[in-house]
């Protein structure tokens, strides 16, 4: 099944528009880039303020109603332009460690940010914290390390082709 | 300037560096993902000036929240910036995206000083109103421009390099 979706992914008439396109990469690659920023720059914000190393006068909850939309906005357009550019080639990506280290990554860290960061985070208290606890702190150097070994896989794409 | 930049980036640190196994994707990658903790950043200060996010936040507190981690994230990629010039000096000059990326940059900075100079004085009355001056709706809308360029510049000139 995999080998027949790699044969149309090289067959099909608009990827071939794509391959062939000297625009098409560096337009997707920087959607891809713009949504990463989007994306780590909200993990940054959040992790940071379970860190209590930053944003202390910005509660949890007001930091989750405010960036999870963005959050999730930038996520589906990084994914969306990432799934295009892999499967403009997809025989590079597959092939490459760098890129299933990432993918793995990103499944983990989704399912993370989804399920236990959510809850935390959506039930914390909406007055003035402690500046953190030891299970905050957990908190916001898991989702840290999951998200940025995203995009460190990512950017190790080139160095193991 | 040319032979200055070729003379850079033949020096022996910088043919090191370019040719090392760890070194420069380390460089590179922080370069990239910094972009999280300096760009993705002002983007939540600008979309706050646009009332598009924070909306309930004072202006005030979110700058005083958010302005030394933008300017820690700014230097890191000042830093690494300099650091993959030196690098590849001669190709980054002659390239066309790399001019308009630092023209981009200099008029990013450039808009955030007009802001501090023109608006920042008297914020605390119009913080207080809950009225955003149209001038800095506009500066924050400048500010998105210029630096989604520089990310788009900056990931389009390594298809000419």
């Amino acid at each position: 099944m995999i080998a027949k979706f790699i044969l149309w992914c090289y067959s099909a008439p608009l990827l071939e528009w794509f391959r062939n396109s000297n625009y098409a990469i560096p337009v997707l690659q920087s959607f891809h880039l713009l949504g990463i920023t989007a994306v780590l720059g909200a993990v940054c914000i959040m992790s940071i303020r379970l860190l209590g190393i930053g944003f202390l006068k910005l509660p949890l909850s007001t930091l989750w109603r405010e960036l999870s939309g963005w959050f999730l906005g930038a996520l589906i357009l990084t994914i969306a332009a990432g799934v295009v550019i892999a499967i403009i080639d997809p025989t590079r990506y597959l092939a490459n460690i760098a890129f299933r280290i990432k993918m793995a990554c990103l499944a983990a860290a989704i399912l993370f940010h989804f399920t236990i960061f959510r809850y935390v985070v959506r039930r914390a208290p909406d007055t003035e914290l402690p500046r953190t606890t030891v299970g905050h702190a957990a908190l916001g150097c898991a989702e840290l390390l999951l998200w940025f070994s995203v995009g460190w896989g990512g950017r190790l794409i080139a160095f193991f082709q | 300037m040319l032979e200055f930049c070729h003379w850079l980036q033949h020096t022996m640190w910088a043919t090191s560096i370019r040719e090392s196994t760890l070194t420069y994707p380390l460089i590179e990658g922080s370069h990239v993902l910094c972009l999280s903790i300096s760009v993705g950043i002002v983007m939540f200060l600008d979309l706050r000036f646009l009332r598009l996010a924070f909306a309930s936040v004072p202006v005030s507190r979110m700058m005083k929240q958010i302005g030394p981690w933008m300017i820690a994230g700014m230097t890191i990629m000042m830093v690494t910036g300099l650091l993959l010039f030196a690098i590849h000096a001669s190709d980054a000059y002659t390239n066309r995206f790399f001019r308009v990326k630092m023209l981009l940059l200099v008029l990013g900075v450039l808009n955030a000083l007009y802001y501090q100079l023109r608006y920042y004085p008297q914020m605390a009355e119009w913080d207080f109103s809950g009225k955003v001056p149209t001038g800095v709706k506009v500066i924050a809308v400048l500010s998105l421009i210029f630096w989604f360029g520089v990310i788009i510049c900056g990931r389009t000139m390594a298809y000419e390099i």
